[in-house]
């Protein structure tokens, strides 16, 4: 298929404005903020499909249209560049690859949503991603498409880029706007929801770096036309990343719905050292985990809802037969417990005391009640806390142990 | 207003408010800790969980806003369930420290671990161990740290009631901890209430530290007579602990709640002042004879002391100096027998003797009773100040003074008091505790302390509030209405009162700001009086 | 002496802060400002952060010991952030590790003798297509293995 987000990931000094522009950057937005109405580019991203693309895959325009119609208090649009999802890495391309893409995105959406401030939250460790963010922002302000009245418009946007400081659970979206605010990466209770109650108090729209990188596009080719590229129901190419013990590692860009059976064979090159596949983590590690035998399934939200696990992220983690589904558990536990904010006991308490579980079976010293211990917590944190990091600790402990059991059985012998 | 149903009963209320709001005002029990009425929602501790019809998760009480129509379960075995597993997590790294913990028996994590039996919990791990254990982090409260269930309640007070900014919460995930920035201290004027809040025994107090079991205590509502605003409080005193060998009765000082005067608050100094009332009393009626104060039969003082009032009615120049710390009961038989019949000049407002005020609880008056005192006596404040009537005695124009509870050596001077012993013939002192002018009295009246009579203050706005006796007077002392009704009697006014309810209840017929007030309309709560 | 260094930043603060519509979203991007020019993140730049974002010093503490990217004690000159989370252990992310703290003589958290070098494990940086991964100051260095590490380690001053 002709690559569309990631049609510059390979062409050097991409991320610089003089190649991007002749690559065609910014002459969507520049016919979208001089003749087009804000209205209209939220009907083209709602009949699009779109839907968010960092994770919880909630319809775009659909989250647009929460903000209120009338509030005397300006609308602020956050960029979730957080990422953070263990086997997760698209973002990271766009931001060091593309960066203009993404600005592009972010003007026409501003537009749309009738936002004149813009926030980049980017995680504090993407540092060389950062500088060329930055850098691609001043020069995009220096061509006055960013600042007073883009493209001779009346239309102003000003884009701050800001830096996190190493806290996975900023990625959620309330967690973020504390932690935008200056303080801890708390997750707020909803409601109120951000479009109502957000950032500084005031509506706000977060979305994340993949799902403002399609909107350019969109409003190019037209909502119809991204469509036609996925599945029913799920919009458009999304990006894939794709890693562990896979021949080729890397970004895919592929139409939603793509079969992971042919994602792993035929794009990625199939299994290192031509070794038999045991095990698939389809959309970031809190995605509960596929067998061997379950690689049947489309890539897409519903799909893989429907299969009992998630696209999330589409960060897709391949485990060869020598895998140890024991470890891999104890390492999936371990990020949760060390990624914990802290703020609510079920998750607090919970996911910390699976890691010590874990980690007991994996050094020898399992019981037999331990693996049903282990399956109560996770019951017991789902849907009891603020915000759905305990579920996402709770499904990997969910799915490997169901899925493996033999094997944990062993370790406790 | 919306109509919702309770564990099936049916009630109406405020549209908007939240469920555990809903569920308070109907009565009804639920989990909380991170929840408090006079602090922000944190939703945090996640134990509030209720089933509410046609939503499939149990929610959390503190969060969720009533809705019209909604029908709410705060006991169904699937709102138990969430709330028992809450609790479980809770109990995961909390340490085994109740046998050293003051606050077993008031502690809400036994209380519930108690009410959903959870006797046997899953964690066989290493409990989270934390550097500060028995920690103090400042002059009133000890922290430990491994205690704490992150409800956040002691941040937010810090945060939204002092403003200032005691408590952070360092860390993250379970090694979080709460603590005071390092080489500062909790050092604020109501540092005390931190203790109050705190649902475990994280942050104890270290005035009660070790002190007493809280199951032997016993509890008397009454009010602080510590300043003008009479916050409510509960004085908490021993009661049951078998071998308790010391004399002290009181053990501390509880805030009780009063939406209008303190809400849920009290200052430190009004918190740990107590101590006033088992120490350092005057215990005993006591006369001097041949230079010497000794100690006599209430009879032999009773009789001494009305003999000279009755010797000095209208003309003779003796003189009372009355106090604000004194009831209204008290002050209305002040007025009957000093002012009406004996025809005395008299004055209760010693000056220089105010305070630091803040724009929360503390006021300057340091008396309970000013209002009271200018309403019953019938003075304004400036007519009631004492100096005049000191200078009077110190230049020799005065033959006897009636003085209750002032130490003129603390307000006026050592030298003030040499002197006005020197020129003024006879001094009947009145009061509750030691001090210099007690010391230099012909005859010392032994008076009980708040704690130990009944009787109603009036706040700086107008609030008449009850306060209860929570135990007999000390040693010999009585209380001053009953003393002021024997003398009374000796002195031939026929008083037919019996108790200070009887007192007030004519105060209330005769003065026209505590018309129609009673002690069955004061309540716990007080009433404000028909001043305009 | 950092308190010297805080006030050659005041310039650099002040545009931060024109930047964010409320003083106090300064507090991340100051810690950031501050920490890259000295060090580490002490008590006077606790106190300088909650002087330019009229923040209570005590959340300033609270977001210093949250995120895992601030430091309250010196690290070394080089700062190695090792990837300790799944594709990175699925590659053998564990061995490499191994090597690397046998070659420098430290454990997670400490830093060589010399002062050079610091180690850290961290969680996922995102970069599992070049598993097994590290970050050595702010470069993302993949694909390693023993001899690549020491070919890194050898290059730094």
């Amino acid at each position: 298929m002709e690559p569309i987000l990631s049609r510059n990931f390979n062409v050097p000094d991409a991320w610089r404005l003089s190649v991007a522009q002749s690559r065609g950057a910014y002459e969507t937005a520049k016919k979208v903020i001089s003749s087009g109405k804000p209205l209209d580019v939220v009907a083209a991203v709602t009949a699009s499909n779109l839907r968010g693309l960092g994770g919880a895959g909630f319809p775009t325009g659909k989250k647009w249209q929460f903000l209120p119609k009338d509030s005397s208090k300006p609308v602020y649009l956050v960029i979730n560049a957080d990422e953070g999802e263990p086997g997760t890495f698209k973002d990271r391309y766009i931001l060091e690859r593309d960066p203009h893409q993404l600005i592009e995105g972010i003007i026409i959406s501003a537009f749309a949503i009738r936002s004149h401030k813009a926030y980049i939250y980017i995680r504090g460790e993407y540092v060389e991603p950062f500088m060329r963010l930055q850098s691609a922002v001043d020069e995009a302000y220096a061509k006055n498409y960013l600042g007073k009245n883009i493209f001779g418009s009346s239309f102003g946007l000003d884009i701050v880029v800001h830096r996190g400081a190493g806290a996975y659970i900023c990625g959620e979206e309330t967690a973020l706007l504390n932690s935008l605010e200056g303080g801890k990466g708390f997750p707020r209770l909803k409601p109120p929801f951000p479009a109502i109650v957000g950032l500084f108090g005031c509506p706000t729209i977060i979305n994340n770096v993949e799902t403002l990188a399609c909107v350019p596009h969109i409003l190019k080719n037209g909502p119809e036309w991204f469509v036609k590229l996925g599945s029913p129901g799920n919009g458009g190419t999304r990006l894939f990343s794709v890693s562990g013990h896979i021949k080729k590692p890397g970004v895919y860009e592929l139409p939603m719905g793509t079969p992971l059976r042919e994602m792993i064979y035929k794009h990625a090159g199939g299994i290192r050292g031509d070794k038999n596949l045991k095990a698939v983590v389809p959309g970031g590690i809190s995605a509960k985990i596929l067998t061997a035998n379950e690689i049947d399934v489309n890539m897409d939200y519903d799909s893989l809802r429907n299969a009992g696990t998630m696209l999330g992220s589409a960060g897709v983690i391949v485990m060869d037969e020598t895998t140890c589904m024991v470890k891999a558990l104890v390492y999936a536990c371990k990020f949760f417990a060390h990624e914990s904010c802290g703020q609510c006991s079920p998750c607090r308490e919970g996911t910390g005391w699976a890691y010590k579980i874990v980690k007991r079976i994996h050094d020898g010293q399992g019981a037999v009640k331990d693996l049903e211990t282990l399956l109560t917590i996770a019951k017991n944190m789902e849907g009891r806390t603020i915000c759905v990091f305990a579920d996402a600790a709770a499904w990997p402990i969910q799915s490997y142990i169901t899925k493996f059991r033999s094997e944990f059985e062993e370790y406790i012998g | 207003m919306a109509n919702i149903t309770i564990d099936g009963k049916p009630c109406t209320v405020k549209d908007g408010i939240t469920i555990i709001e809903a569920i308070d005002q109907a009565n009804t029990d639920l989990p909380r800790y991170c929840y408090h009425p006079g602090l922000s929602i944190a939703g945090n501790c996640r134990i509030c969980q209720v089933e509410v019809e046609k939503i499939p998760r149990t929610v959390i009480a503190c969060n969720t806003r009533v809705a019209e129509g909604m029908v709410i379960h705060t006991k169904s075995p699937k709102a138990q369930e969430s709330q028992k597993v809450v609790l479980e997590f809770l109990l995961a790294n909390h340490p085994l420290d109740c046998p050293v913990c003051d606050q077993a028996g008031e502690c809400k994590l036994q209380d519930y671990y108690m009410d959903y039996g959870v006797y046997d919990p899953k964690f066989d791990e290493m409990k989270v161990k934390k550097s500060k254990k028995a920690f103090s982090i400042g002059p009133t409260v000890m922290l430990d740290q491994e205690r704490c269930i992150l409800c956040s309640r002691c941040v937010r007070f810090g945060d939204e009631i002092t403003m200032t900014h005691d408590f952070g919460i360092f860390d993250r995930g379970d090694h979080a901890r709460i603590d005071v920035y390092p080489g500062q201290e909790l050092n604020n004027k109501y540092s005390g209430n931190v203790v109050d809040i705190c649902p475990v025994g994280a942050l104890t107090d270290k005035d009660f530290r070790f002190k007493m079991r809280v199951w032997y205590l016993g509890t008397q509502e009454s009010v602080c007579p510590g300043c003008a605003r009479g916050c409510n409080i509960s004085i908490q005193y021993e009661k049951s602990r078998p071998y308790h060998l010391k004399s002290e009765r009181v053990m501390r000082l509880k805030p009780r709640e009063n939406e209008t005067v303190n809400k849920w608050w009290i200052c430190d100094e009004g918190r740990y002042d107590y101590k006033f009332i088992d120490f350092n009393r005057i215990q005993q009626a006591r006369i001097r004879k041949n230079g010497s104060l000794v100690e006599v039969p209430w009879l032999e003082l009773l009789e001494k002391t009305a003999s000279l009032l009755k010797a000095a009615q209208s003309g003779s120049a003796w003189a009372c100096l009355a106090s604000a710390r004194y009831t209204n009961e008290e002050l209305f038989l002040q007025k009957r027998i000093f002012k009406d019949l004996l025809k005395w000049p008299l004055a209760f407002y010693a000056p220089g003797q105010e305070g630091s005020e803040d724009n929360f609880l503390i006021k300057k008056d340091k008396n309970p009773n000013t209002a009271g005192a200018s309403q019953v006596l019938k003075f304004e404040a400036a007519a009631a100040d004492m100096t005049p009537l000191v200078e009077k005695a110190k230049s020799g124009q005065i033959e006897g003074l009636f003085i209750f509870h002032h130490d003129l050596a603390k307000i006026y001077g050592p030298e003030t008091l040499k002197t006005v012993r020197q020129k003024v013939k006879t001094i009947i002192y009145e009061g509750s505790n030691q001090n210099a002018t007690a010391d230099a009295a012909d005859i010392v009246i032994p008076a009980a302390t708040y704690a130990e009579k009944e009787g109603t203050f009036t706040n700086f706005e107008g609030r008449v509030q009850r306060i209860k006796k929570a135990f007999e007077p000390i040693a010999a002392s009585r209380a001053t209405w009953q003393v002021l009704l024997d003398l009374g009697a000796l002195l031939g006014v026929s008083f037919t009162y019996k108790k200070p309810e009887d007192i007030f209840l004519d105060l209330a017929k005769e003065n026209s700001a505590f018309r129609d007030l009673n002690y069955k309309k004061i309540g716990s709560q007080g009433a404000v009086w028909n001043k305009p | 002496m950092s308190q010297q260094i805080l006030e050659t930043l005041n310039p650099e603060a002040q545009k931060i802060l024109a930047k964010y519509d409320e003083k106090r979203a300064a507090v991340l991007t100051l810690l950031h400002l501050a920490q890259d020019k000295i060090g580490h993140v002490t008590p006077e730049v606790e106190a300088w952060v909650s002087q330019w974002t009229e923040v209570p010093v005590v959340r300033v503490r609270e977001v210093v010991t949250f995120y895992s990217m601030y430091r309250q004690k010196p690290a070394g000159r080089h700062h190695i952030r090792f990837c300790t989370t799944t594709s990175c252990v699925l590659l053998g992310g564990e061995n490499i590790l191994g090597h690397l703290k046998k070659k420098l003589c430290i454990k997670n958290g400490e830093t060589t003798s010399d002062g050079k070098i610091s180690l850290e494990e961290a969680e996922c940086l995102c970069a599992c297509e070049a598993a097994p991964m590290m970050q050595v100051d702010g470069k993302y260095y993949g694909d390693l293995d023993e001899k690549k590490v020491d070919q890194i380690l050898a290059s730094l001053k």
